[in-house]
Formats: C-alpha cells, structure tokens, sequence
C-alpha cells in the first residue's frame, strides 16, 4: 500500500514498512524498507523523529505495516543484504530485537548498525595508568577496578559483567561505586594496596566529572619523568575487531546492560589527545541505562545498513537528517513545555548533543547546544553551575570558538550566512521581548506550511528576526529583558537559528 | 515714618492678583513661585525623572517623541499624578525664614496612545504640565532697609495647563531616530490677589481667562549600540496672552489712582526646555540613565512684563529690572529588574536637581529712591538662591508582557509628587 507515515499511525504502535529513497540521487532504485517497533515511537518526541525520518523519503512505491516485535524481525529475516533497512524503535524493543537475533545472526547478515546510541546511552570512560598497561591488557594478576556512576546506578555486578569479555578476563575485582573525582584519581595514582589497575566514570556528556578526575589525576600524580611513566591514559577498545564493531548495540552477558561501541574521534565530547591512543580505530564504550528514570530521551534508536548497502555518502547524509529530525523535534513538540522552569532540559541537551555529535560540521546546531547550557546556567534549576562549566567545556573542546563568536555578533551573523537589518525598525528597537516570539511564531508557521514556497517565505521572515536579535548581542538566559520591564522567556534564539537550518533542509518535512 | 509713608508702601504691596505662574507679572502672588516640568510616566519619575535617553515606551510621547520607534506594537499609557508644589514665600518672622503654600492635586495627567506602522510611529497624547492650586494668606513683613511692615497679602491660584499633541516617530537608520509632536497646550487659569487682609483688602488684580497655544516638541534618539542610546529634545514651550483685572487704589505719579475694574494685557509664558540624555543597560537587569535639562525661564519675561503693584510712572519701572536665571538641571536613575515567569517587577531610584530659578529684581535704570525699589529689591531678592535636590523611588511590575503598572514619588524642597502609570502593550 502507499501512503505517508502520520503521527497517529506511529503511536498508534505497530509498524511501518515504508520504501525509503534516501539513496544519493541518481543510485540504482533498490528496495529500502522502513520498520517501526510497536510501542517505540508513542511518545511525542519519538513520534515526530519517526515522522520526519519519514518524510525524508521521496515518491516511491512505499509500503506501510504495523508491526509488533517478532513481526519486525519475522520481517527482517526476510530481507536481502542489498535491501536497504531501517528499524525504528525504543530501546526496549530493540534490545528484544537483539535478544531475538541470537544465534541466527539475521542483524549481523543485513548489516545493521545502531547509529545512535547516544541519544539514550552514555560513555563509560575507563582509564589506566602507562606504567600498568602491561598488566592491564595481559591479565597476569586480577585487576582492580573502581567507578563512578552518575548516569545511572550501575552495581558492581552489572559493570563485571559487562567488562568481563571485553577485557577477556574473569580476574576482575569491581568495587562498589566512588563518589569524587578526586578519590578516582588518588586510588589511580596510589602506590600502595589501595590502588586501582582501572577506573571508569559513567556519566552523561558534557560531564563536569570526567574533567575534575582529568584534572585532580594531574595534581597527585608525580612530576618529571615519573609522573610521565605514571600518567593516566583512556582505555579504548580496538573497533577493528570481531566483537568491537563501531554501532553494534549488544546485551551484555549475565546483566541488564545493553553497550556499543562508538569511534573516539567522532563521538567523544573530550579532546585528551595525550590520553587517547592516536589510532583511528580507538573506540569507547557506551553503555545504556538500566533504569527507566536515567533514559532522559524518548527519542527512538535508528538500526540501519544505509552505509553497507547505499554507500558511506548516503550513510552521512541519513546522519545529518537524523540530526535535523532532533532539533525539528525539539522545536515543534510542544509537550515538554519550557526548559528554564519545565522538565525539559535535559531532553533538550540529549537532542542536541545527539544532533551535534551527528553533524558535527554544523556550526549552528554547535552554537545551538552552546546556547543551550549557556540558558541553563541562568535557571534556577539546581544544577545551573554544571550547565556553566558544560558549556565552558564545549568551548574548550572547540578552541574558544563559540565564545569568541557570541562575542562578535556582526561576525556571528556573517557565519550564520544570516542578514540583519533587513527590517530597520526591528533592527532600531532591538526589542527581544516582541522580536524573539515573532521569530518563533514565524518558525511555526514555516513548519505548519502547506507549501515550500510558504514554507521558504516564512523561513526567511523568522531567519531575519533571529539576524536581528543575535544583532543585539544578547546571550540566550531563561529571562531576557527587552525594552521597558518586557522580557523574553527561554531566551535562546541560536536553537531556534539550528531549527530554521534543520527545516530548511527538510524539505518536504512535514 | 509718616502716615503718607506708610500709605504709600501699602500700596506698593499689593498682593495683586493674577494672572498667572511664574513671572508674568511681578505680583506677590507669584513671588518665589517655581515651575516643575514633570516627566510623564512613573517610571520616568521614579529614576530621578529621567528618560529622554531612554524613552522606550509609550510615555515617552512628551519627553522624547523618537523613543516611540523602539514601540514594535501598539502601546497605551495613563497616568495619575498627585502633586503638591511647593511654593515657598519668604517670611523673614518665621523660624525657617519662609512659609510654604500649595494645595495637593490629583490629576490624570497623562495619556498617550502609539500605533506601529513600518518605519514611522503615529502618537496621540495629553499631558497635564502644570496643575497648580495655592491659596495663600500672608501677614505684614518687615523691610528692614525701610525699616517699614509693609501690607500683608492673600489670594488663590489655580492654574492648569494641558499639552495635546499629535506627533510620530520615524527610524531613519538601525541607529536612528527622529520623533517630532504638534503640540496645543491650553490654559486656564483663575487667580485673585490683594493686599492687605481679606477684611480690608487694599488693591490687587483678578485672572480669569483662558488662552491656546501652539508649539512643538520634537526629539532624536541615537543608538551606537543596544545597550546605549543618547537622546535629545526640544519643548517649545508656549505663550499665552491673557488679561488681568485690577482693584482698588495705586500709587500714580505721586498720588494715587483707582484702578478698580481697568484690564491689562499680561503673558503667562511656559519657558521652552532643551534636554540630553543617555541611558545605558549596564546588564540584562540593570539600567543607569542620566538626563541634563536646559530650562530657559528667562523667557518668562516679556516685554509687556506686567509690573503690576507698581504702575506708578515715576518708579521707571521696565521688564528690564527683573530677571530669571536659566537653569540646568542634572537627572541621573537607576532601575533594577527582576524577571520570573509571566511577570517581571522592578525597583528604581533617582535624584535630580532643581536649581533657583526665582524672580529677581535688578535695580538699575528705574529711580533708586522710589519706594519700588527696595521694596521690589526686598520681595523678590530676600530669599537666598538655593538649588533643590530632589530624590525618587518607585517600582513596577509586568504582567505577561502586556500590562506594566508603576508606581513613584517624588521628594524635594520645591515640591512632592506620587504617580501611578500604566502602559499596556496591545498586540500587533
């Protein structure tokens, strides 16, 4: 049957086969099958990412289904490794998938890669000492390990078993979890019966946590040539292994954890270059919560073979969709109401890290994060300080450039490839208060459009709007103040800048 | 002193009457009396009635029409003054050395209405500028260089003037703008002096008329950046011809006349005011501003200066013998303002200077040894030249980006004011 994927259908949960021209244009029309897991894509935010993934296909013969689980895999085995697949579905459905495929090996056969891990799991950054690389990697005592959990609360059974194969030994002594960086580190740098072969830090990205052990380990470990021997390096997992692969969701034996492994170069916020092994094959684990309350996302993972069979350029171009589809989302569900005084901020900053980590070339949708924790550190949410140094954080890791950037907005708006002044009234009054909220209603209306040429006007009207107000130098806070005792609230006109691109290149999205 | 002596100071000391405030005539009943130009809008009042370089909303329709290109919607303002000028009479017996008179008015004294349309702002406003009531009763005061009482004095004043200006705003550049009002300010005023006490009143002049004027007021506004701008206006003030009834029996040509029942031609002149100011928006929550006003009360002054209690030709009495400073005033505010959800509210405070700017007497080509001239010297020279520091709080709040009330007062020698304003935001 032919039809569109709507959001009734998809929450209505079953599931979708719909045919797919994602393809580069011009490629041999080869069958691409879409799948969504019953009960993955109920939620509004994971409904709208199903839907503007599914927008993205062209005319086509599209073929739609409702699928429970099995279905979808009953589906899967039938495909051939030349069809392009795509599986949508929560994490639950497709830990069952994979819990399915055992022994039959029908996801390794189609080539199925999980891209994006993230947007539900977190790093498990593990770190060791130079000198004890020896011993870490050949086994030859029981190794120590300590850890710190802070995304979620993980038991020390749960982490044996999860590295138990991955480090190849069973000698593995996992201690109960460690609060402070700083005893991460002093256990790490210890000469003595306390000391530790391996210590990891589970926690979400940007994480405040990673950097204080970064930093603590230097200040205890000894200076000259010995601290050199004794410094601390990442453990990472060697990608280019059977059993290592890069966006391979699997369960861990023995446990509740489900873990993939994903390129350190491209997905790690860090940049410790002098404690990362300088291979391109380098990965890093990521693990998957447990807990239900630690998965701050609704959003669906995306298991597709789009690189196997359609080639590495479709493959990043499926990637940057995927990573407008979250800024979109975030824009037009409205569910979540505000992020300065609702519970939406961390949805927002797992969105556009996801977004940013897949298309990391984009400098709005990084100044579109930045601006993110930058409006959070002026909430009154608990937690604003970490926001601050997260935000510190992304700038380091890119040099400086976004704070330099905000600080110059006749430049920023150059490299946003943006025009202000185009309404000089707006561009005198600098009033955010009236100009901010007709820029969003701009943007709603742009996505509510019938037509892309309604669409485009609209666009531009709201992209103009932002233009002036990144020209009034203003940085994105939960209450910005216009003229008089106006204000505006949830005050962060580059995620709308990172929108207006997202829908933009959309298209026919919605 | 002699009987003829002492008759003839009584009639020099009329308390007259009329006409109107400050300096249309060199009645006592306008002796030391100031003009306060008000700042429209509570917030204006609270930052030290400060706002020609901010004037970013709808009140600033009288103190800097270029403000109102900062409007991007249409914007409503009203406000309610409650004032009392302070009119202080010299009263050497007295421990301060002067009594003060003013009755306390409540006012509607500003409206404006400001509509939006692509570059240019359309404006509509009115403005009480003077609502002034005093009845006064004063009793005989010594002249010491005379060493002589002269007649007590007693007598009401109500005087209310109101601007009604039609104007617009036009954003030349980002940086930018112009603002200009067509102002007609009316006049009506009722005034009734004598000298001497009510039961033997000795001479004086009775106002009561009404005059229109037109005028201009017309602003810029410059922003080299967002979080600066530095504003200019002109108020032309107004002009108006009027004509005062005299009573009873004045010194003439070493004689006396009768007057009672003769009209003379007076002017009540609003002096025209020239002021700059800055504003800047230190951070998100944090505004300074500073104003500096140029009032020229010389103006007040014409020729036909009415020398009322001393129509006597041989004083050789001119307009020429009496002057008012010019004056600079200095306005400096501050406003802080607390964002939350749906409302924001705000606490400000000012201080502003209101310099001397009393009628003087300058003896010079009239005839020295005429009783006039000390007299006058003694009326109008007596009080020391003090500048009036004057402080300001106030607060505001906002609701939902649509309604704003604020609320201030306003403390100083020459006068108090509380005002409660409103500017509601109406959607575009």
């Amino acid at each position: 049957m032919t039809s569109t994927f709507s959001a009734g259908r998809i929450g209505s949960a079953a599931a979708a086969a719909v045919l797919l021209s994602v393809a580069a244009p011009g490629a041999q029309s080869r069958a691409t099958f879409w799948y969504a897991v019953e009960g993955s894509a109920a939620a509004p935010l994971s409904r709208f990412i199903a839907e503007a993934l599914g927008g993205i296909r062209g005319a086509g013969t599209d073929t739609e289904a409702t699928l429970n689980v099995s279905e979808t895999y009953a589906e899967l085995r039938r495909r051939t490794p030349a069809d392009a697949v795509f599986v949508l579905g929560g994490l639950k459905a497709i830990q069952q998938l994979i819990a399915m495929d055992a022994g039959h090996g029908t996801l390794d056969r189609l080539g199925l890669e999980t891209i994006n891990v993230r947007i539900v799991g977190h790093p498990f950054h593990f770190f060791y000492r130079a000198d004890q690389e020896g011993r870490v990697r050949n086994h030859s005592s029981p190794l120590k390990v300590g850890y710190a959990a802070l995304a979620d609360s993980l038991q020390p059974p749960d982490v044996r078993s999860l590295l138990a194969p991955l480090l190849g030994t069973r000698q593995l002594d996992v201690e109960k979890p460690i609060g402070g960086p700083g005893a991460l580190a002093r256990r790490l740098a210890s000469e003595g019966p306390s000391r530790l072969d391996l210590v990891g830090i589970y926690d979400a990205e940007p994480s405040t946590f990673l950097r204080d052990f970064v930093t603590e380990y230097k200040a205890v470990q000894p200076k000259g040539d010995a601290g050199q021997l004794r410094r601390a390096q990442i453990y990472v997992f060697p990608t280019n292994k059977a059993g290592f692969e890069i966006n391979q969701l699997r369960l861990a034996s023995g446990g509740p954890l489900s873990y993939a492994f994903l390129r350190y170069d491209s997905q790690s916020f860090h940049d410790y270059k002098e404690m990362a092994a300088d291979d391109p094959n380098a990965g890093v684990l990521t693990v998957t919560p447990t807990t239900a309350g630690a998965v701050s996302t609704d959003a669906p993972l995306v298991m597709t073979n789009l690189r196997k069979t359609r080639g590495a350029e479709a493959f990043d171009r499926f990637t940057r969709q995927l990573s407008d589809a979250y800024v979109s989302a975030l824009f037009q569900v409205q569910t979540y109401g505000s992020r300065c005084s609702g519970p939406s901020a961390p949805v927002f900053k797992s969105y556009l890290f996801n977004a940013h980590l897949a298309d990391r070339a984009n400098f709005a949708k990084t100044l579109g994060l930045y601006s993110h924790l930058t409006l959070m550190a002026t909430s009154p949410a608990r937690n604003r300080e970490d926001y601050t140094a997260q935000a510190r954080m992304l700038d380091d890791a890119l040099g400086g450039d976004l704070a330099a950037a905000l600080a110059d907005p006749r430049k920023l708006i150059q490299r946003l490839r943006g025009q202000s002044g185009t309404n000089t009234r707006v561009g005198f009054s600098g009033d955010v208060s009236s100009i901010y909220p007709r820029a969003k209603r701009a943007l709603e209306e742009a996505a509510r459009s019938p037509t892309a040429e309604a669409r485009k006007k609209k666009l531009e009207e709201a992209r103009g709007l932002l233009m002036d107000v990144v020209a009034t130098g203003r940085m994105p806070s939960c209450h910005e103040g216009g003229r008089a005792m106006w204000s505006a609230e949830d005050f962060d006109p580059f995620f709308h800048l990172a929108f207006a691109d997202a829908l933009t290149r959309s298209g026919g999205t919605r | 002193m002699t009987m003829l002596r002492r008759v003839l100071i009584s009639l020099c000391s009329l308390v007259a009457a009329a006409a109107s405030a400050a300096a249309q005539t060199n009645e006592r009943i306008y002796e030391s009396l100031n003009f306060r130009f008000v700042t429209p809008g509570a917030r204006a009042v609270g930052m030290g009635h400060t706002f020609v370089g901010l004037a970013d909303d709808a009140t600033s329709a009288s103190s800097n029409p270029a403000g109102l290109s900062n409007l991007l919607e249409p914007e409503f303002s009203i406000e309610f003054n409650l004032t009392q000028i302070r009119h202080e009479r010299f009263m050497p017996g007295d421990e301060a050395g002067t009594r003060t008179f003013g009755d306390t008015v409540l006012t509607p004294s500003f409206f404006s209405f400001a509509v939006p349309v692509k570059r240019a702002t359309i404006l509509v406003f009115r403005n009480t500028i003077q609502h002034h009531n005093e009845r006064f009763e004063i009793p005989p005061r010594l002249i010491p260089s005379l060493g002589l009482h002269e007649d007590g004095a007693f007598g009401t004043i109500a005087a209310r003037a109101e601007n009604y200006g039609i104007g617009g705003a036009f954003v030349v550049s980002r940086h930018l703008s112009v603002g200009a009002s067509l102002v007609l300010t009316t006049l009506d005023i009722a005034t009734d002096g004598r000298s001497g006490d009510p039961l033997q009143p000795r001479n004086g002049t009775t106002t009561i008329d009404s005059a229109r004027d037109v005028g201009v007021t017309a602003g810029v506004l410059f922003k080299p950046r967002q979080d600066v701008s530095i504003g200019a206006a002109y108020y032309g003030g107004a002009r108006f011809n009027l004509n005062t009834t005299l009573f009873g029996r004045f010194l003439f040509n070493g004689g006396e006349r009768v007057l009672t029942g003769d009209e003379r031609p007076v002017r009540y002149v609003i002096p025209d005011r020239f002021a700059v100011g800055a504003s800047w928006r230190v951070r998100n929550a944090l505004t300074v501003l500073a104003d500096v006003a140029r009032v020229r009360y010389s103006r007040q002054i014409t020729k036909d200066f009415l020398i009322v209690d001393f129509l006597d030709p041989g004083a050789g009495l001119t307009h020429e013998n009496f002057v008012m400073p010019d004056v600079t005033e200095l306005h400096a505010g501050v406003e802080y303002r607390w964002y939350g959800r749906g409302r924001a509210t705000a606490l400000r405070a000012g201080v502003f200077t209101d310099p001397d700017h009393q009628m003087r007497f300058r003896s010079g080509a009239n005839d020295p040894n005429h009783v006039a001239d000390a007299m006058l010297a003694f009326r109008f020279n007596s009080l020391e030249s003090r500048t009036a520091v004057g402080f300001t709080t106030g607060g505001g709040i906002a609701f939902g980006n649509q309604v704003q009330i604020d609320a201030a007062v306003s403390v100083a020698r020459t006068g108090r004011q509380a005002v409660l304003s409103t500017v509601i935001r109406l959607p575009k």
